[in-house]
């Protein structure tokens, strides 16, 4: 049987896929030696069978965190699942596996599930309320910028109750509602030293300086230095530094990212990160 | 068993009957596709992700509404198209010829990914609205013609012709130093 040119275009996708019986296989090669545009469909067939284009990890993670906030108010399929307790879990399950680095945790992948409930406040993270204040930022009077802050001695906290301070947002939901994308450069280089000069020794003056570059290098977006403290996590004296970013090319900084280096080494140690969304409220 | 290593139709079924992890691994596993083709579709990866979006919700939804008739990636992916045309009309937008990628790296070969990325979708953004969504869903999303023509409302003959056509403008366009003369 001799294939027609029309038969042949039909069975060009799955041709390049190899999805075809050999035999079918076969009439399709001996068509595509005698017809010309055949071979041009194939070659356009075959650009496109490998045109994946995956998401960045950013993309991924934004998809994510707007999939578990969407799920959190809808219910799914024929209805048939516990609605609570299924899009925690949902939730829970999206925020796996996305990690860009040792660890992400996406607060906002939490929200509107039951585990908000049990979320600690940031005086059960601290401990005591002169630490709760040393962490957020000084109330700025109306319309004035809102500054980065530095807290010294934050008391020992784990990686997750890191990632409790994360969705808490207070130290970054100013941040986000004032700036925007257009303000990184005249903010960020003076949000840089104002941190740094708060320190308490040059050293760790350094380290706030080099650990704010190292992200900026690492992440190709808008960000702002928001807030740095040092203390414990897992257990290891650390540097932590906040900042407001985004990713869109305009707009307010809506996400914020929290890094953990032990020893304050930002070139050889491995950092606990996590990042998640400003602007949901507890 | 893994639930990686489940089909497609098993964790539909476990999903209806409750376990949403199965959801999410239906999710992460065609994710990329359906962004692949909202973003083929769209030339805008902010709309390719709100399209992403949208499509993985509506099959949050209405999964229990695939009765597999046709496979789930075939349903999965005209519930993508229909995505992408709900964001392209909610935002007013006209196809964009250009797309922005910045390289990551600076190796050579990811340059080279990047570039050949690029051609097949300047290629693809010189092709008709119409033509560019038949070949996207058919080259890339493997959709049927039959399903394609149901979809967007044309004849069959209309749809194989839109990407017969789609095809060779696409590989002329992808291959400008081939003989002049060819058609």
């Amino acid at each position: 049987m001799v294939m027609d040119h029309e038969t042949c275009s039909e069975l060009l996708a799955a041709f390049v896929r190899g999805e075809l019986p050999e035999d079918i296989h076969a009439e399709v090669s001996k068509h595509l030696e005698t017809c010309e545009d055949c071979r041009l469909e194939r070659a356009a067939a075959a650009a496109l069978a490998v045109a994946l284009e995956p998401m960045t990890e950013l993309e991924r993670r934004r998809l994510h965190s707007s999939l578990g906030k969407a799920t959190g108010t809808i219910r799914p399929g024929r209805a048939r699942i516990a609605a609570a307790l299924g899009v925690a879990a949902t939730i829970a399950v999206l925020a796996v596996g996305f990690a860009m680095k040792d660890r992400v945790v996406s607060p906002s992948l939490t929200e509107g599930s039951a585990d908000t409930v049990d979320r600690p406040s940031t005086e059960e993270l601290f401990g005591t309320p002169a630490q709760d204040e040393a962490i957020m930022f000084e109330s700025a009077p109306a319309g004035a910028p809102p500054q980065p802050t530095f807290a010294a001695e934050v008391r020992t906290m784990s990686s997750s109750e890191m990632s409790r301070l994360g969705s808490s947002k207070s130290p970054f939901i100013e941040f986000a509602t004032f700036y925007s994308v257009a303000d990184i450069d005249a903010y960020y280089s003076p949000y840089t030293r104002q941190l740094a000069s708060q320190a308490p020794d040059d050293l760790l003056s350094r380290k706030i300086k080099d650990c704010i570059k190292t992200v900026s290098d690492k992440f190709p977006y808008h960000l702002l230095p928001a807030f740095a403290a040092s203390g414990e996590v897992d257990g290891r004296p650390s540097l932590i530094v906040g900042f407001a970013w985004t990713e869109r090319p305009i707009g307010a900084l809506d996400q914020y990212m929290l890094w953990a280096w032990p020893d304050g080494d930002c070139t050889s140690t491995t950092p606990v990160y996590l990042t998640g969304e400003i602007g949901e409220s507890e | 068993m893994d639930p990686k290593d489940l089909s497609d139709p098993d964790l539909v079924e476990r999903f209806l009957e409750g376990d949403v992890g199965a959801f999410t691994t239906l999710a992460r596993r065609h994710e990329d596709k359906i962004f692949s083709i909202a973003w083929r579709i769209t030339g805008d990866r902010s709309d390719a992700l709100d399209a992403t979006q949208d499509a993985l919700i509506t099959v949050y939804r209405k999964v229990g509404s695939w009765r597999g008739e046709s496979a789930f990636s075939t349903w999965l992916y005209r519930i993508a198209v229909n995505a992408t045309r709900d964001v392209m009309r909610r935002k007013g937008r006209a196809p964009v010829p250009e797309e922005e990628i910045t390289p990551r790296a600076s190796s050579e070969d990811v340059e080279q990914q990047v570039a050949t990325r690029l051609d097949v979708q300047r290629a693809l953004m010189e092709l008709p609205h119409d033509y560019r969504e038949a070949v996207v869903m058919h080259d890339i999303g493997g959709i049927p013609y039959e399903e394609i023509a149901e979809a967007t409302g044309v004849a069959l003959g209309t749809v194989k012709s839109r990407i017969s056509r789609g095809r060779k403008k696409l590989a002329r366009s992808l291959e400008p130093s081939r003989d002049p003369g060819a058609s």
